[in-house]
C-alpha cells in the first residue's frame, strides 16, 4: 500500500537555518575559481556554490554547453571540478574544507565566457561518430585531428606539478553478512540480520543512514509488527539508535563499494583506506536514483531532479528558486511542489502527464488548496535560457501546436526511477524491464547474494523495510545461522509484504512522447549524445545495444549509464521495434567510481629473500643481484681472480639458496626410486648420489644430490629456483602413491657454505676434528659432526671440480660460520668467491645448470646424462617416454665447445652451418684457465663429436670452433677424489 | 670458539641499537633505548617482539600424542588447537600446535632445548618422525588490542575471534608468504605468533612495522616481554 503523505508537514526554513546537514555556527572559507566563496561545516562544493547564487558548474563534453545541478547525488557529470589539484571531483559529493582551492574545468578563458562554446553552433558539423567518418582523407588530416582532439577531448586535466600525497591504508576485513546501502531497506536487513546472531557490516556511501528518508517529505507509515513508528521522520532516528546499541553490527560510513567480485569479495574505497571485504553473504539494498526527462534543451543549468530540490531544501537549508515549474508523471512531482510552497515558493505549475484521476487524491487536494496551478495531460517541450533558464514550452500530449510559454527560474523534472543495479550486475544478476515501474529490476537468484529495498523495484517505505527482513533472513539461512521457528517466519514475512503491494493504477505511458527528439534533447549528459543521434546510430546500422553503445558512447562517460542507462534502452527499443526488456542492458563493470591508482597500489614492497650471510656479502662490497627472488653476490670485485682463487687455493661460496628437503618415513627408498631417475633404496648410509627429476615426458625438471641418513631418513638438495615446485611435486605425488613418507621444506632451516680448492681440506681440518683424508671421507660421502663447534652436516660433493665440502647447518649461525671459516682459511689466502666465478669453474667441468642449459625439450640422453638414469628400476617416472626415445636414438646432444680464437660467445648465440642455424650456446665464458672462450652447446647428433668444427655467430660473425666431449678442466675427475 | 646465533632480524636489532640477552647461544634484543611507551603500545595499541629464539620442531607420523606423552602431561583444554604440554621429569612446557592429524608444530623455550631433544630422540619410534626447524623460521609476536588489525592489514586470513580465538593455530597466506600463525593470548592480552621463513624475516618484520605505523606499532624487547608474563 502506498505511503500516505503528510500533506501538512510543513517545512520552516528561513536563510538556511534547517538544513539537517549544515552547522550554521561554523563558516569555512574556500577559493572558486580563485574567488573567495563561504560555506558552513556540512555544506558540500555544490550546494555551498548553489547557495552563493552560482548557477553554472561546468561546460558539457563535446558542445561546451553551461551545465548547472542536476541531480545533487553524484549519478550525473554535471558538477565536475578540480579540487587541490585533483581533477573531475564531483562537487555534490565532495565536503568542503577550510582553504580547498576549486576549479572550474572544460572552459577557456572561464567558466561563464567559454571560447569553445562555438562548438555548440557547430552541432551539423560533429553528428554521432564524426570522427569515425571525417578526417581519413588525405590520411595527414587524422594525424592532425588526432592531435587537437586529444587536446581538447576529455573534461578535468592534471598538472605536471601535482604530487599525490598521502598513502592508503590497506586492510582485510570478514563479516558473515555485509549490507550495502544504508537506507530503510539497509537498516532493516542489518538489524534483522544481527537479531539472529550474524556478524555484520552496514556500508554506507554518505556520513549518514537513512538514504532517501532523509530528504523526501515525510510520510505516514503503515502498522508494521516490530515497529511501533507512524512517520518516516521518526523512522530514520529509531532505527539509528537500534544500529547502534547492536554489538553485532558495525557501520562503515563514507565507504563506497566498487567492485563485487568473486566469492563475496567487495572492493572498498573509504577515504584513505582500500578495503577488501569478505561475506558469507551480502544484501544489496543500494536503493534507486532519479532519472531526468527527455525534451529540447533538457540540459539548461536550473534544470533539477525533484529529488535535488528536495535534498537542497531539507539538507541544506537552501531555496532554490521564486518561480518553479514542475514536470513528470508521479505523486513524486506534488511531493516536489509542496516542499517548494513550504518554504515560500508561491508560483508553482506542475505539468502532469497523466490524467487526475491517477493522481494521489490527498496530494492533489493540498496542491489544489494552495492554489498551485497544474496541468494534466500535458508536456514539457523545451526548455528555454542560456546559462540559466527562463522558462519552459508546455503543451497538451495531444496537440503540440496549441503550446504556451511559461516563465520560471527552476524547472524540476522527475523522469522517473532506476535501480542502483551495477554491483547486482556484477554480482551476477540478470534484468527485467517493468513497465509498469518503468525501470529495470533483478530477477532469478545468485547463491549468496540477496537484495532489498529500492533496487528491487519496492516503491514504499514498510516494503523497504519488510524486503529488507526477508532478505537478512534468507541471508542468515544461508550463512548457516539458525532462525526460530523459520517457516512460520518466513510466511508471515511473505504476507506482509503482500499485504504491503501497491496495487498499480499506473498506465504504461506511451514511450514515444517521454523522448522528444527535436532539437539538442539529450540522452546522454556526459557524451553530449542527442536522442536523435541514436537514432541515427541505428538506422546506420548499430541497433544492438552493445555495438550502439560503443558507437555512440552512450553510458561511457562519468556517470556510466547512472542517468542515461534507461532511457537509452528505451530509445533502442523504440528505434528498432524490440520491446525494452529484449534490448536489455549493457554490463557495469568494477570499478563503478572512479579508484585512484594509487590506492590500489600494493603497499608492501617486492619479496626479497636474504641468506643468513648476507650482511657478511655486503659488508665486503659484493656486487649483488637478484637471482630468482633471492639477493646473491654475483661477485667480490672480480670474478676471475675469484674463479682462479678456488683453482689454485682456497674459495668459499654461499650457497644457503640451495633447495632443501628432509625425506623422512619407511617408504622413504622407495620413494625416491620412483621420483628419480637414479636408485637411492640402495644407497649405503651416509652415502651421496647425483639425481636428475623428470617429468612423464621424460624432460628434466630439476637435479640434485641425495644423502642418505638412515633407513628412514634422507637430505635431498634442488636448484634454488626448483624448490617450490619440487617441494609440490613430491607432495603430489606422496599422497597419489599413498606412502609413508613425510616431506619437510628445510631450505631456510640450513645454510650451506661450498668450500672448495686445493686448500680446503687444510682450512676445514683448523676447524672439526672430523677426518677428512680420503680414505676415511671419500668423495660423495656424508658426515654429521661439528665444524666451529656448530652441528654440521658436511657432504663431499664438488659442483666446480675441486677438492671440496658442502657444509649444511644450522642458519642463525650464519655470520659465525663464514667468520670462522675466513679466519682459518687466512693463511691459506682464503677468498670468498660469487655466482660469476662458480659458472666459470662449473663450465670448466661441463657441469649443467637446469634451465640454464637444458629447456623443456632436453632429456637426460640428449643432457650428456644418460649415466645416471637407471633403466633397470621397475619404474620411475619419465621412464617410459626415456626408453622409447633411447630406442629411437638421439637427434641431438649437448656437448662443449671450444673458440678457436679470443672472442666469447653469449649465452644463446646459434650455431650456424651452411647459413643455417642447427643449434645454440646454452652457456658460455672464458676460462681462466685456458685463456680461452668455451661452453655448452647442443647440436644434432652428426655434429656432436670431438673435434668437429662448427661456427657460432657472435655479434653478427661466424667465428670458428670445434666441438670437445670431455671437460675441459680434469677431464677424469681426479683432483674430485683426492 | 663460542658459537653465537643471531636472529633473521639482527639488522633492525642493530639499527637502533638494542641492548642485548643471550638465550642458550642465541642474542636477542633486551631493550630498545631509545624507543619509549613500549608498555603503552602493548597496552593499548600493538608491541612487537623477536621471538626467533623459540625451538620449533615438526611432528609427523601416526600416534605422535601417545608418543608424546609418554614424557609429557597435558596442562590445558584437550579440544584446543594449541595445547600446553609438562615434561614429566623436568621443569618445563612445550607448546603443541596441532596442523593436520599427523602434523604437529611444537614450540619450546630455547633454555630447555637439550633436556627436549634428548627426550625426543630417546622416545622416539618407527612411527613418529621430527624435523628441528628451529633456524629456519622467524618468529615474530604481535601483542596488543590492534595486533588483529595488523595482521588483516596484510592477510586475507580471517582474524576474527569467533573464527581465530585463543589457543589456536592456522597455516595462513601473509603478504603472499607462507606463515605459520598462534594465538597464545597473554595476561588477556591478544597475542599473535607469526612464524616466517627466515629468509623474508627481516623483510616481514619490516613490512609488519611499516603497516602498523597506523597502530601505533612499537618494538620491545625481552625485558618487557619477560614483565609482561
Amino acid at each position: 500500500m502506498k505511503n500516505k503523505v503528510n500533506a501538512d508537514a510543513k517545512c520552516n526554513f528561513k536563510n538556511r537555518s534547517n538544513g539537517s546537514d549544515i552547522d550554521l555556527s561554523k563558516k569555512i572559507e574556500f577559493l572558486f575559481d580563485e574567488k573567495k566563496t563561504y560555506a558552513y561545516k556540512g555544506d558540500n562544493l555544490a550546494s555551498a556554490l548553489y547557495a552563493s547564487g552560482r548557477r553554472v558548474f561546468s561546460r558539457s563534453f563535446k558542445y561546451h554547453r553551461p551545465r548547472g545541478l542536476l541531480c545533487v547525488g553524484g549519478n550525473c557529470p554535471n558538477c565536475l571540478v578540480t579540487v587541490n589539484g585533483v581533477p573531475n571531483v564531483k562537487a555534490c559529493e565532495k565536503p568542503v574544507e577550510m582553504e580547498m582551492v576549486v576549479t572550474s574545468q572544460n572552459s577557456w578563458p572561464s567558466l561563464n565566457t567559454d571560447f569553445f562554446s562555438i562548438f555548440d553552433k557547430m552541432g551539423w558539423l560533429m553528428p554521432v561518430g564524426f570522427y569515425y567518418k571525417f578526417f581519413h582523407t588525405p590520411r595527414i588530416l587524422w594525424t592532425i585531428a588526432s592531435k587537437i582532439i586529444r587536446r581538447i577531448a576529455g573534461l578535468g586535466s592534471i598538472s605536471n606539478s601535482f604530487i599525490d600525497k598521502g598513502k592508503y591504508q590497506h586492510s582485510n576485513k570478514h563479516s558473515d553478512v555485509v549490507v550495502i546501502g544504508g537506507g530503510p531497506a539497509g537498516m532493516s536487513a542489518a538489524l534483522s540480520a544481527a537479531k539472529y546472531g550474524a556478524e555484520v557490516t552496514l556500508v554506507e556511501k554518505s556520513n549518514y543512514l537513512g538514504g532517501h528518508l532523509r530528504w523526501n517529505r515525510p510520510t505516514e507509515i503503515n502498522k508494521i509488527p516490530e515497529l511501533d513508528l507512524s512517520i518516516t521522520t521518526k523512522l530514520v532516528s529509531f532505527l539509528s539508535a537500534e544500529i547502534n546499541k547492536s554489538k553485532l553490527i558495525q557501520v562503515m560510513n563514507n565507504a563506497s563499494v566498487f567492485g563485487d567480485y568473486e566469492n563475496n569479495l567487495l572492493g572498498i574505497l573509504k577515504e584513505k583506506s582500500f578495503i577488501k571485504l569478505r561475506a558469507k553473504t551480502v544484501i544489496f539494498a543500494t536503493g534507486s536514483h532519479e532519472l531526468p526527462s527527455t525534451f529540447e534543451n533538457n540540459d539548461l543549468p536550473g534544470i533539477m531532479l525533484c529529488s535535488a530540490i528536495q535534498k537542497l531544501i531539507r539538507l541544506y537549508g537552501i531555496t532554490p528558486c521564486k518561480r518553479a515549474v514542475i514536470f513528470g508523471s508521479s505523486d513524486f512531482i506534488y511531493e516536489t511542489a509542496l516542499d517548494l510552497n513550504d518554504i515560500g515558493v508561491e508560483n508553482i505549475t506542475i505539468v502532469d502527464q497523466r490524467k487526475s484521476i491517477e493522481v494521489d487524491i490527498e496530494l492533489l487536494d493540498e496542491a489544489k488548496a494552495r492554489k498551485i496551478e497544474i496541468l494534466f495531460e500535458y508536456t514539457v517541450l523545451k526548455g528555454v535560457g542560456g546559462s540559466d533558464i527562463k522558462g519552459c514550452i508546455v503543451a497538451p500530449l495531444d496537440d503540440f501546436n496549441k503550446s504556451k510559454r511559461i516563465a520560471c527560474d527552476l524547472l524540476a523534472i522527475s523522469g522517473g526511477f532506476q535501480s542502483n543495479f551495477g554491483l547486482l550486475q556484477q554480482a551476477g544478476f540478470k534484468f527485467r524491464f517493468d513497465s509498469k515501474l518503468d525501470q529495470f529490476i533483478p530477477s532469478g537468484e545468485v547463491k549468496g547474494v540477496f537484495h532489498a529495498g529500492r533496487v528491487s523495484g519496492s516503491e514504499s517505505v514498510e516494503l523497504d523495510i519488510l524486503s529488507g527482513r526477508k532478505a537478512a533472513m534468507e541471508a542468515v539461512l544461508f550463512a548457516g545461522f539458525e532462525v526460530p521457528h523459520v517457516e512460520n517466519r518466513q510466511k508471515e514475512i511473505e504476507q506482509l509484504i503482500e499485504n504491503n503491494k501497491e496495487t498499480s493504477l499506473k498506465e504504461d505511458l506511451n514511450l514515444e512522447n517521454k523522448l522528444k527528439q527535436t532539437g539538442k534533447s539529450f540522452i546522454c549528459y556526459c557524451e553530449d549524445v542527442l536522442v536523435k543521434d541514436v537514432k541515427t546510430a541505428i538506422h546506420e546500422g548499430y541497433s544492438d545495444i552493445e555495438t550502439l553503445k560503443r558507437y555512440t558512447t552512450v553510458t561511457m562517460g562519468p556517470c556510466q549509464g547512472e542517468m542515461c542507462q534507461n532511457t537509452f534502452a528505451k530509445a533502442c527499443s523504440i528505434a528498432t521495434n524490440v520491446d525494452v526488456d529484449t534490448v536489455g542492458l549493457t554490463t557495469r563493470r568494477p570499478p563503478l567510481i572512479p579508484v585512484p591508482l594509487r590506492a590500489i597500489a600494493n603497499p608492501i614492497n617486492l619479496v626479497s629473500h636474504a641468506t643468513s650471510m648476507d650482511r657478511m656479502h655486503r659488508k665486503s662490497n659484493a656486487y649483488m643481484v637478484d637471482i630468482g627472488s633471492w639477493q646473491r653476490p654475483l661477485h667480490y670485485g672480480d670474478p676471475v681472480k675469484e674463479a682462479l682463487s678456488v683453482r689454485n687455493k682456497v674459495g668459499i661460496i654461499d650457497v644457503s639458496t640451495l633447495g632443501k628437503l628432509d625425506i623422512q618415513g619407511v617408504d622413504s627408498g622407495m620413494f625416491l626410486d620412483k621420483l628419480y631417475t637414479h636408485r637411492y633404496s640402495n644407497l649405503k648410509q651416509a652415502k651421496i648420489r647425483y639425481g636428475i627429476l623428470c617429468a612423464d615426458n621424460g624432460t628434466i625438471m630439476d637435479d640434485g644430490t641425495v644423502t642418505k641418513l638412515n633407513d628412514q631418513h634422507y637430505f635431498v638438495t634442488t636448484s634454488t629456483a626448483g624448490i617450490e615446485s619440487i617441494e609440490q611435486w613430491f607432495k603430489w605425488w606422496k599422497v597419489s602413491m599413498k606412502q609413508s613418507v613425510y616431506i619437510t621444506n628445510v631450505t631456510s632451516a640450513f645454510s650451506a657454505i661450498n668450500i672448495a680448492g686445493p686448500d680446503a681440506r687444510n682450512t676445514l681440518a683448523k676447524l672439526t676434528d672430523i677426518k677428512l683424508d680420503t680414505n676415511r671421507f671419500p668423495y660423495m660421502t656424508s658426515i654429521q659432526g661439528k665444524v666451529a663447534e656448530i652441528d654440521v652436516l658436511l657432504l663431499r660433493v664438488g659442483f666446480v671440480g675441486e677438492v671440496g665440502w658442502e657444509i649444511h647447518f644450522p642458519s642463525e649461525y650464519g655470520e659465525y660460520m663464514w667468520d670462522a671459516l675466513l679466519s682459518a682459511g687466512k693463511e691459506f689466502d682464503i677468498t670468498p668467491f660469487g655466482v660469476e666465478a662458480q659458472r666459470i669453474l662449473r663450465l670448466e667441468k661441463h657441469h649443467i645448470i637446469p634451465n640454464q642449459d637444458t629447456d623443456i625439450l632436453s632429456t637426460p640422453l640428449n643432457s650428456g646424462a644418460e649415466w645416471a638414469v637407471k633403466f633397470d628400476k621397475d619404474d620411475f617416472i619419465g621412464k617410459q617416454a626415456l626408453v622409447f626415445d633411447k630406442n629411437k636414438g638421439l637427434d641431438s646432444l649437448l656437448v662443449g665447445f671450444i673458440m678457436e680464437d679470443q672472442k666469447i660467445p653469449d649465452d644463446g648465440d646459434p650455431v650456424i652451418m651452411d647459413g643455417k642455424p642447427i643449434g645454440k650456446v646454452t652457456s658460455a665464458r672464458n676460462s681462466p684457465v685456458f685463456g680461452k672462450g668455451f661452453g655448452l652447446v647442443s647440436l644434432p647428433i652428426s655434429f656432436a663429436k670431438e673435434d668437429t668444427p662448427i661456427f657460432i655467430r657472435v655479434n653478427g660473425e661466424n667465428l670458428p670452433a670445434r666441438v670437445v666431449t670431455s671437460p675441459l678442466y680434469d677431464p677424469q675427475g681426479e683432483k674430485l677424489k683426492l | 670458539m663460542n658459537p653465537i646465533g643471531i636472529s633473521a632480524i639482527q639488522e633492525f636489532h642493530e639499527k637502533h641499537q638494542a641492548t642485548y640477552v643471550e638465550n642458550n647461544g642465541l642474542m636477542l634484543p633486551s631493550k630498545y633505548p631509545f624507543i619509549n611507551d613500549a608498555i603503552i603500545a602493548v597496552e593499548k595499541s600493538v608491541g612487537i617482539h623477536d621471538i626467533s629464539s623459540y625451538v620449533k620442531i615438526i611432528f609427523n607420523g601416526d600416534n605422535i600424542l601417545e608418543t608424546l606423552q609418554l614424557n609429557f602431561e597435558f596442562i590445558s583444554t584437550s579440544t584446543n588447537q594449541v595445547r600446553f604440554m609438562k615434561s614429566l621429569d623436568y621443569d618445563f612446557t612445550v607448546i603443541l600446535g596441532e596442523l593436520a592429524k599427523d602434523e604437529y608444530f611444537i614450540l619450546v623455550d630455547r633454555l630447555h632445548k637439550t633436556n627436549f631433544m634428548e627426550i625426543i630422540k630417546t622416545s622416539s619410534n618407527r612411527s613418529v618422525y621430527f624435523v628441528d626447524i628451529s633456524s629456519g623460521l622467524t618468529g615474530i609476536r604481535l601483542i596488543g588490542p590492534m595486533a588483529s588489525d595488523v595482521i588483516a592489514a596484510v592477510s586475507p586470513f580471517d582474524i576474527r575471534t569467533k573464527h581465530f580465538s585463543n589457543m589456536s593455530v592456522a597455516q595462513i597466506s601473509l603478504m603472499e608468504i607462507h606463515a605459520y600463525l598462534f594465538r597464545i593470548d597473554i595476561q588477556n592480552k591478544p597475542c599473535y605468533d607469526i612464524f616466517v621463513s627466515r629468509d623474508v624475516g627481516l623483510f616481514v618484520w619490516n613490512e609488519l612495522i611499516h603497516s602498523g605505523k597506523h597502530f601505533g606499532i612499537t618494538p620491545f624487547g625481552v625485558e618487557l616481554m619477560n614483565e609482561i608474563t
